[in-house]
């Protein structure tokens, strides 16, 4: 694809926006699922779920050996012929939006929950998805500044957490290794659950400034990832322990607002306003991948599918009933569409090592990224 | 060489042979009479050329106008309503004056297509006289504009050593143009010009042209600064404690003036333009070559000369008119009226906009962050300079989030508020009518009626109106019971708190966001205002400042962003702004 090299991203904004599309609203809920399973050793179970996204980092250095530079959509196209390529990657997008939509029902049920009980869950999602298309008609330029800002603003809440470590107690940690082995590897695939979205890499290559860093780059950020997943685990661990952990919705937000400031009553309060951010980060990312998808296959103006995909995602994301509904539906869905992703992706790369090298053509992907000036 | 003395060589010689008796060629020897004689009638003959050139291209002139008038005829248009064929015949009016020597036997003739040209024929004056003595006196006239124009320096330098000095048969001189100037003219300013519409152009700037008969060339004298001036003197809307006391004032050259004291580095360059079809202001871009952009420079010409808009007056004008078109309320151009404050922005690699007739000066590209430092903070040290800018940060966080804020505390999310000030809270609300939202709505609004007023009326009167609004009506909507005084305090806090904010036009934009963000937050409680932000964020970082990102995060340059660093260690020039000599000062240096 042909891109206009002067706004293409940087090595942070890149990771940003991968560690943005994996960490996101999955890793609140995360430790009651994980610790259910392996109760005090819940934090094994994340190097066991971190096997998926490094699979995935293998199958992108496998495909970028051989097409630096190129987006997983042109080469399923070239693999597979345009009508099964197309298809194969109506259903990539079809995840995205899946995704897209849990989320805004997610967001709005910890909103209604903690701040704006007064609202309904159709007007939350109607906010964030005009917020949405506005995010995204601005181009990747901007969802990349807005990822690495997500992510100082994510590091900070997620740092209020460390004050486990000064009232909870780390005998919540022991015995080490008493859970047996069936129930890591059970609580292992529950947290590789969290680790889906990090195919975002295989997307954006064309868009990298350095393109030849793409396997680097996506191995610091899910070591970034496993670092967070963990600590999320450990903290709700030594706050509350493994039997308090299962039995809450959010964990994570329980250890922040134990924090005490002399003029706020409640931590609470502050981290109702940031933790918006973080939730509209991620779902940028997984709304912007699925309007890039959705281009790729039918071509047309970048701006208008922004708009096109709108109530895609909106009317979705008012019919999850509630929060339990939402989690049943992922419980069920996501392990399909993480089969579905594991053979597309190792499809892919395995016609990369038969076919070899070929010319794939190119696509001017500018209105992605931003007009720039003069143009 | 050997074939350029041949070539020359033989063309003397097909001259002579043309040109017979007063022309010889001396095979043998190179005399430099012969030199001398022989290039007479070459270069007569170069300049008959060159006239026959312009005359064909003032022919071929004359063809296209006539063509635009008869398509405009024919689409049923009036042609002396079309303003473009008006502005064309002034030029072909021009172009005429130029390439036909023959009008210039008659001075009266270049005179009147003077007048013509300069439209204000109330305010020309001409002034007719002969340069020298007897009967090869030289008919001459100065034409210059009434309070343009110094008339001194016309009488002193001009007329007298004309119309008195001149004892000498000027028939007998070739370059009658330069020789006068050269001998005659007492003037340091001096120019020889055979463009008509650059003639116009120096005449409406205030010079003074001065017309010989049956001379095709004018001669320029550099008389502006007529009329008066206001006089450099304290910048009105942007005081410091320390640093200079001098002000940009109306005049253009004062202004660069006061630039190039500033900086006297070689590579300081002043690009100037002209802006406003109709008034033809003068326009100028100040910055050093080797640190400017050229890409940023390439967008800003593109963008000026693009502009076709009749008229402009002041510098913020311009910048509306050649910044991005995204309607932001976020200037996008940096604006102020202190000569350091530009200095210090174009040692950065920016660009500074300077308009005849505006005392203030535009520099671009601008980012947020400029918009809340002061010119104090390079002059305190590192300490105060540090801690005053956070505080202006904190204050314009405090003028968009304090009221909403508020708002949602009150309204929705009571619980968080401590259980030490809600008693007094809903103690001082028993008996207000009004709904938080309004309360806040009404008295931020009568805040903006005082402030407006305050900067329309004169200064005298400013001030009883601060006391009148400020405390009596202030006192007043407490007893009255319209608002409650924990809404008063919150309200007064976010307008002082604007106070702090440096740049006039990013107060006005915090304040109106602080308007938008009570509106959300009064739907929406506190998801209204975590959305208002997101939008804000969206919409920053979005922006661009001709091609610069107008909101980013750079690691190097957080010494100069947040807190303001030891100067000693600011080797670098902000990577925000792009560059092309990146080293301010040596790394050993103290």
């Amino acid at each position: 694809m042909k891109t206009n090299r002067s706004n293409l991203l940087t090595d942070t904004e890149f990771v940003a926006i991968i560690f943005g599309i994996i960490a996101g609203t999955g890793i609140f809920a995360m430790p009651s699922g994980v610790v259910a399973i392996a109760k005090q050793d819940a934090w094994i179970a994340v190097f066991i779920g971190a096997l998926y996204p490094l699979y995935i980092v293998l199958m992108a250095k496998i495909i970028s050996n051989k097409y630096p530079g190129i987006a997983i959509m042109d080469l399923s196209k070239l693999f597979f012929g345009k009508i099964l390529g197309n298809f194969l990657n109506f259903l990539f997008a079809a995840q995205w939006i899946f995704y897209a939509t849990t989320i805004i029902s997610g967001a709005s049920n910890i909103l209604i929950t903690y701040a704006v009980w007064f609202m309904s869950p159709q007007q939350l999602a109607l906010v964030f998805t005009l917020l949405l298309v506005y995010g995204a008609s601005k181009g990747l330029n901007t969802i990349a500044k807005i990822n690495v800002f997500g992510f100082w603003v994510f590091i900070l809440v997620l740092a209020t957490s460390g004050v486990a470590f000064i009232k909870g107690n780390l005998l919540n940690l022991q015995p080490v290794f008493s859970v047996d082995l069936q129930s890591l590897l059970k609580a292992g695939i529950q947290t590789a659950y969290p680790y889906t979205s990090i195919e975002m890499l295989l997307i954006l290559p064309p868009y990298l400034k350095n393109k030849d860093k793409l396997v680097k780059l996506s191995l610091i950020t899910v070591c970034i990832v496993i670092f967070v997943y963990l600590w999320a685990i450990i903290t709700s661990l030594v706050y509350w322990g493994p039997d308090i952990v299962p039995k809450a919705f959010w964990p994570i937000f329980f250890v922040s607002e134990s924090i005490q400031l002399i003029v706020i009553s409640n931590f609470k309060f502050i981290l109702i306003i940031l933790w918006p951010i973080i939730y509209y980060r991620t779902l940028l990312n997984n709304y912007y991948a699925s309007v890039t998808i959705m281009n790729n296959i039918a071509g047309g103006s970048y701006k208008v599918w922004c708009i096109v995909l709108s109530p895609i995602v909106l009317f979705p994301s008012l019919h999850y009933q509630n929060e339990v509904a939402r989690r049943n539906l992922l419980d069920h869905v996501v392990p399909w569409i993480t089969v579905f992703l594991i053979i597309y992706v190792t499809l892919i790369a395995v016609m990369v090592l038969i076919k070899g090298k070929a010319n794939c053509p190119l696509q001017d992907v500018n209105t992605h990224i931003a007009p720039t000036e003069g143009e | 060489m050997k074939n350029t003395v041949n070539f020359r060589e033989k063309v003397k010689k097909n001259l002579a042979n043309t040109l017979g008796n007063n022309c010889e060629f001396d095979e043998n020897k190179q005399q430099v009479n012969d030199v001398a004689s022989m290039d007479e009638p070459l270069n007569e003959l170069k300049e008959s050329q060159q006239q026959f050139v312009n005359m064909l291209h003032f022919a071929q002139s004359l063809v296209t106008f006539t063509k635009k008038i008869v398509s405009v005829l024919k689409k049923g248009q009036s042609v002396g309503k079309s303003s473009e064929l008006g502005q064309e015949y002034k030029k072909l009016v021009a172009q005429s004056i130029t390439s036909s020597p023959l009008l210039l036997a008659d001075i009266q003739i270049t005179i009147d297509s003077l007048i013509a040209n300069l439209g204000a024929t109330a305010s020309v004056k001409v002034k007719r006289f002969y340069i020298g003595k007897g009967s090869t006196a030289l008919t001459a006239a100065v034409v210059y504009i009434e309070n343009l124009a110094k008339k001194d320096i016309i009488d002193h330098s001009v007329l007298t050593p004309l119309m008195l000095k001149v004892n000498e048969n000027l028939g007998t001189v070739k370059k009658i143009s330069e020789y006068l100037c050269s001998k005659y003219i007492v003037s340091s300013d001096t120019s020889i010009e055979t463009d008509f519409c650059k003639v116009v152009e120096a005449v409406k700037a205030g010079k003074t042209v001065l017309l010989l008969e049956k001379v095709p060339d004018f001669i320029i004298i550099n008389t502006s600064g007529g009329g008066s001036y206001r006089a450099i003197s304290d910048p009105v809307n942007e005081t410091a404690i320390q640093g200079s006391r001098e002000g940009f004032v109306e005049n253009l050259d004062i202004n660069i003036s006061m630039l190039l004291r500033m900086v006297k580095d070689e590579n300081l360059t002043v690009e100037n333009f002209t802006v406003g079809k109709r008034s033809d202001t003068r326009l100028s871009l100040v910055y050093i070559k080797d640190i400017a952009d050229v890409d940023v420079l390439a967008i800003l010409r593109k963008r000026i000369a693009a502009v076709t808009i009749d008229f402009v007056t002041a510098a913020s004008m311009v910048i509306q008119l050649i910044e991005d078109k995204d309607y932001s309320p976020f200037p996008r151009a940096f604006t102020t009226e202190r000569p350091d404050r530009v200095t210090a922005n174009i040692m950065e690699g920016k660009i500074a906009i300077l308009l005849d007739g505006s005392p203030t000066v535009l520099t671009v590209p601008a980012v947020l962050w400029e918009f809340f430092y002061a010119v104090e903070d390079y002059y305190d040290n590192v300490v105060m300079g540090s801690v005053l800018r956070l505080l202006r940060m904190a204050a314009a966080l405090v003028v968009v989030v304090l009221s909403s804020l508020y708002l949602t505390l009150v309204k929705f999310s009571s619980e968080l508020i401590p259980v030490d000030f809600i008693v007094p809270i809903v103690r001082s609300r028993s008996g207000i009518p009004l709904t938080p939202f309004l309360e806040i709505l009404v008295l931020g609004v009568i805040v903006e009626f005082l402030r407006e007023g305050g900067l329309r009326l004169p200064s005298k009167i400013a001030q009883t109106i601060s006391i009148v609004g400020g405390i009596i009506i202030g006192d007043a909507v407490v007893q009255a019971k319209i608002v409650s005084p924990t809404t008063l305090l919150t309200v007064g806090i976010t307008v002082v708190s604007s106070f702090l904010i440096p740049s006039q036009q990013m107060s006005w934009c915090l304040r109106g966001l602080g308007f938008i963000f009570l509106i959300m937050a009064n739907f929406m409680g506190l998801f209204g205002i975590s959305a208002s932000l997101i939008f804000l964020l969206i919409h920053l970082f979005s922006l661009n400042s001709f091609g610069v990102p107008y909101f980013t995060f750079y690691g190097a340059d957080f010494k100069d962003t947040f807190i303001r660093g030891p100067l000693n260690k600011m080797r670098k020039r902000p990577e925000i702004i792009p560059n092309n000599d990146p080293i301010r000062q040596n790394k050993n240096s103290s």
